[in-house]
């Protein structure tokens, strides 16, 4: 994890608020994995993951003042990260419509396995599979986006995700529901285009 | 249970088990340049709520002064007096108009 061992947060906390620069390093070297895990997993198109990270960062130390310990500090890094992840994506108007002809050809293989086949498809598959199924959530809105990377994704549980957003349980609950919805048609759609090609 | 039915989690079945990246400590020199710049007092960019926010404070204090000069300029208008005048002057032009 590229955790500082024996890394006390809280005392380091107080000495970033005193404007403390080494305590500020040693903080960003703790939480790196952390914040670079959900950049990873949100990162907008065509943006840099470290630009990104230091954006973060830099609304973390802003708001270091804000903290008032109601939750671990971990927790509510992660929320400064995923909210500054959704303002980027948000910021990002057009969403794409995928055709079967802009699949590679290992995406449309997969995706015919997933379709046409009873069985599971084989695990070789995999990495095929993220792709697609990364290019097919492009599609759907930030939030949708969250929704779905945690819980189908991550495995997460609702409560999980909505200590994480911030949003309340039945939210987490509707916004998944719609967005596999979505995703489905999705689907459905790029069935027909095969079937008509 | 029709899980086994449903493409979407057949899919994501399948995703799950891609490898996953490695969580990677940060790169060399990232935490001190951080740090620089924070120290340095550069600040955060502006959100889209934190633009939303100033955007909607100006226009408020708009809203209001435009009110205010909507007010001024057609105070004759409001006041009572204006309504009056009229009255005299169709009180005057009745007549003629009954005739």
């Amino acid at each position: 994890m590229g955790e500082q061992p024996g890394l006390d947060v809280a005392v380091c906390l107080a000495r970033v608020r005193e404007r403390d620069e080494d305590a500020a390093r040693a903080l960003v070297e703790h939480l790196h994995p952390l914040v670079i895990k959900i950049v990873r997993a949100h990162l907008p198109r065509r943006l840099d993951e470290e630009d990104l990270a230091q954006e973060i960062f830099m609304k973390v130390f802003a708001n270091a003042a804000q903290y008032r310990g109601e939750v671990p500090f971990e927790h509510w890094v992660s929320r400064v990260a995923v909210s500054t992840c959704l303002d980027r994506l948000r910021a990002q108007k057009r969403r794409p419509e995928w055709r079967w002809a802009d699949l590679s050809e290992r995406e449309a293989e997969v995706l015919d396995a997933v379709l046409h086949n009873e069985q599971e498809p084989h695990p070789s598959q995999a990495a095929d599979a993220g792709e697609l199924v990364s290019k097919l959530m492009q599609t759907l809105s930030p939030e949708d986006q969250l929704v779905i990377r945690l819980l189908d994704l991550e495995e997460r549980s609702v409560a999980e995700i909505a200590a994480r957003t911030g949003w309340s349980q039945t939210l987490v609950k509707v916004r998944a529901f719609r967005a596999r919805r979505k995703l489905r048609k999705q689907l459905e759609q790029l069935e027909k285009q095969k079937r008509h090609e | 249970m029709s899980e086994p039915k449903d493409n979407w989690q057949k899919l994501a079945r399948l995703a799950r088990q891609a490898p996953k990246p490695a969580e990677d400590a940060a790169p060399f020199g990232f935490a001190t340049r951080v740090a620089a710049r924070w120290a340095g007092g550069e600040s955060p960019p502006p959100s889209a709520w934190d633009v939303l926010e100033v955007f909607s404070l100006r226009s408020l204090v708009v809203a209001g002064a435009l009110m205010v000069a909507v007010l001024f300029v057609s105070y004759d208008v409001t006041t009572p007096g204006w309504t009056q005048q009229y009255t005299v002057a169709d009180a005057t032009f009745d007549p003629i108009f009954e005739e």
